[in-house]
C-alpha cells in the first residue's frame, strides 16, 4: 500500500508541474484529481491521455455530481486509467449555463460517447459538440433528468 | 451517383441472441453490415437513483441486480468500494479477505460459464452449453451452502462477510477445483481445434490495441487484444497481490484469441482459488467496528452498549464521514467501478456505477461494419454483455 501511496504522491507533484495553472487535489485514498476550468478541460484530458509519461489511455468512467448549494451546480468527473503507471486519476469540471454546458470529449474520443449520453439524460448536462447528443437510456420525449437532487424518488412528491 | 440502397433490419430487443433486451438497428448491403447502432435502456430501473435513497448496506441487494451471472463480483466491488470510502479496508479479518477472493474467483468462473455456455449455443455449438451449466450447477451449490443464495447471493458485509463457511464447503470448493480443470480440457476439446468454431470466430470482431484505447473497452476483452489491463494486477485491491496468478493475453484481438483468454482466465481462477484455501486463515469474518458493523449476536442481550449500536444499525444505518472516492475492481467482465460520495449522511450522496458491459459493448459500432449479418451474433457473444449491467 505504501509503494501505491509514494507512486500517487509523485503522481500529483508531476500534475501541480504539468497544469501550474491549474488546482491539483487528491481524494482520500490519494488518487490525484485535477481540478480543470471549462476553457482548459479538453487539454487536460488530451495530455493525460497523449503524454507518453502518462499514458492516461483509458476512459474508465464520465458522470456528473450535482451539487444544488453551488453557485455552479453540476459537476462533471472523468476517471481516467494510465496503461504505463498503475494509477488512476479524475478530472473535474463545472458546467455553466442555462442549459449546464461543458465541452464534449466525445469529439475526439469515442470512450465518452455514450457516457456523456448518459450523463445528459440522467443530469441534463449538455456536452458541446457531442457527435450523437441523444438520450441514452429514457425515451427521447422525456422531458426530466431524474439524477438531479430534486426530481422525487415516488411519484410527484411536489 | 446514385445514393446506395441499404437494408435497415432492426435485430431485437427480444431476439434469442441479445440475451436481455439490447435492440440494434442494421443498415445492411445484402447480407453485409454496413453500420449498427445500438438502443439501449429497456432494463432501465434507475439503481443509481435509488442508492441515493437507501443506507450503504439496504444497497447490497441491488448490485446483485447489475451484472446478475456475476452477483458475488458486483456486491464485492462495492463493498470494497464502501470500505474503501470509511478508510477501514485494512482492518477486515484476514479470514473475510480470503474468502472474498475465493468467491470472487469462483463468480469469475460462473461468469465464464454463462459466457461460454451461451455464446457456444449461439453459433451452433450446443454441447457446450449443457456441459458448462453443469459446472455452474456446482458453484452455485457452493454459494448456496455458504449463503442460501444461488444468485442474488448478497453475501459480504461492510467490514466482512454475513456467514462463515458450513462444515465441509473448503473439502466441496477443492473437490470442484480438482474436478474443474479437467472439465476445462473437456470444453477446450470440444471447441478450440474445431473448424466451425474457429471459421465462425477467427477474424472475427478484431479490436487492435490501440481500438481498446479508443472505446475505453476493458476486461477479456481488451486482453484479447494484448493490452495487459487488470485491476487485479495494476492496482490491486483486497489482498489480490499476495496471490500468484498469470494474466493471459491475445494476440490478434478477434472472437476466438477472446475465447482463449477467457479460457485461461478460468484455469488462473483455479489457481488462485487453491492458493486461497491452502492459506485460509481461522478467527473471525465480521470485523469489530462499534458504529459500523454489527455487534456479536451474544452481546446483544447481556450488553447495553451492543444493544444500542444494534439498533442504530438495524434501524438507521452508519455515518460516512465527507468523503469521494472511486473503486476499480476486476470483475468478469471488465472494470467495475464505484464512484462514492459522502457527505456525512447515512445515505451515499451520489453512487455512480461503471459497468464494464457499458463501455464493451460501445466497441460493436467499430466490430460490426464490414462482416456478416450471422457475425453479429458473434460479436454479441464475444463482448460477454449482460444488460442488467448495462442499463442500471
Amino acid at each position: 500500500m505504501t509503494a501505491q501511496a509514494d507512486m500517487q504522491q509523485a503522481l500529483v507533484e508531476k500534475l501541480r508541474a504539468l497544469f501550474p495553472d491549474l488546482t491539483i487535489a487528491a481524494e482520500s485514498d490519494g488518487k490525484p484529481v485535477v481540478l480543470a476550468t471549462r476553457e482548459r478541460y479538453v487539454d487536460v484530458v488530451k495530455t493525460l491521455r497523449d503524454d507518453p509519461a502518462l499514458r492516461f489511455a483509458i476512459l474508465s468512467h464520465l458522470t456528473a455530481v450535482h451539487r444544488p448549494q453551488d453557485a455552479e451546480p453540476f459537476e462533471v468527473v472523468v476517471r481516467l486509467t494510465s496503461l504505463t503507471l498503475p494509477a488512476q486519476a479524475a478530472v473535474k469540471v463545472r458546467a455553466a449555463g442555462d442549459p449546464p454546458t461543458v465541452p464534449s470529449l466525445a469529439a475526439f474520443w469515442r470512450a465518452a460517447n455514450w457516457h456523456e449520453r448518459e450523463t445528459f439524460d440522467m443530469f441534463g448536462v449538455h456536452f458541446a459538440g457531442h457527435p450523437d447528443h441523444r438520450r441514452i437510456f429514457l425515451e427521447e420525449d422525456a422531458d426530466f433528468h431524474p439524477l438531479r437532487k430534486e426530481f422525487p424518488l415516488n411519484g410527484d412528491e411536489g | 451517383m446514385e445514393k446506395p440502397r441499404y437494408l435497415t433490419l432492426n435485430m431485437g430487443p427480444q431476439h434469442p441472441s441479445t440475451h436481455g433486451v439490447l435492440r440494434l438497428i442494421l443498415e445492411l448491403d445484402g447480407e453485409r453490415v454496413v453500420s449498427v447502432k445500438p438502443v439501449l435502456g429497456y432494463l432501465h430501473r434507475g439503481i443509481e437513483k435509488l442508492a441515493e435513497n437507501m443506507t450503504f448496506h439496504q444497497f447490497i441487494p441491488l448490485t446483485d441486480r447489475l451484472d446478475y451471472t456475476a452477483c458475488m463480483s458486483c456486491n464485492l466491488g462495492y463493498i470494497w468500494a464502501v470500505e474503501r470510502l470509511l478508510g477501514i479496508e485494512d482492518r477486515i479479518p484476514p479470514r473475510a479477505r480470503t474468502i472474498r477472493v475465493i468467491m470472487a474467483e469462483l463468480s469469475r468462473i460462473g461468469a465464464h460459464l454463462i459466457w461460454l455456455g451461451s455464446h457456444a449455443a449461439d453459433i451452433g455449438a450446443v454441447t457446450v452449453f449443457i456441459y458448462a451449466f453443469r459446472e455452474r450447477e456446482f458453484i452455485y451449490e457452493l454459494f448456496e451452502a455458504v449463503c442460501g443464495q444461488r444468485m442474488t447471493v448478497s453475501y459480504p458485509r461492510v467490514g466482512g462477510l454475513g456467514f462463515d463457511l458450513p462444515e465441509g464447503w473448503v473439502e466441496k470448493c477443492r473437490e470442484f477445483c480438482k474436478i474443474f480443470v479437467q472439465k476445462v480440457d473437456e470444453y477446450e476439446k470440444l471447441l478450440t481445434k474445431n473448424r466451425v468454431w474457429i471459421a465462425r470466430t477467427k477474424g472475427v470482431g478484431v479490436l487492435t490495441a490501440a481500438d481498446v484505447a479508443e472505446w475505453g473497452v476493458t476486461g477479456p476483452m481488451a486482453r484479447g487484444s494484448g493490452v495487459a489491463y487488470d485491476v487485479r494486477r495494476v492496482i490491486p485491491y483486497g489482498g489480490y497481490d499476495e496471490y500468484d496468478f498469470e494474466i493471459p493475453l491475445g494476440e490478434n484481438g478477434d472472437s476466438y484469441d477472446r475465447y482463449l483468454v477467457r479460457m485461461r482466465e478460468m484455469r488462473q481462477s483455479v489457481r488462485i482459488i487453491e492458493q486461497a484455501l491452502d492459506r485460509l486463515p481461522g478467527g473471525p469474518i465480521l470485523a469489530d467496528i462499534p458504529k459500523i458493523t454489527p455487534p456479536p449476536k451474544a452481546d446483544i442481550g447481556v450488553r447495553i452498549e451492543a444493544l444500542i449500536h444494534h439498533f442504530l444499525l438495524a434501524a438507521e444505518g452508519f455515518e460516512a464521514p465527507p468523503a469521494e472516492i472511486y473503486f476499480a475492481s476486476e470483475a468478469p467482465k471488465g472494470e467495475l467501478g464505484f464512484h462514492l460520495v459522502a457527505d456525512g449522511g447515512r445515505k451515499p450522496f451520489r453512487c455512480a456505477m461503471r459497468v464494464p458491459s457499458f463501455s464493451n459493448l460501445q466497441s460493436i459500432v467499430k466490430m460490426a461494419p464490414g462482416g456478416f449479418l450471422a457475425d453479429m451474433v458473434t460479436l454479441i457473444g464475444t463482448i460477454d454483455i449482460c444488460l442488467a449491467d448495462i442499463d442500471k
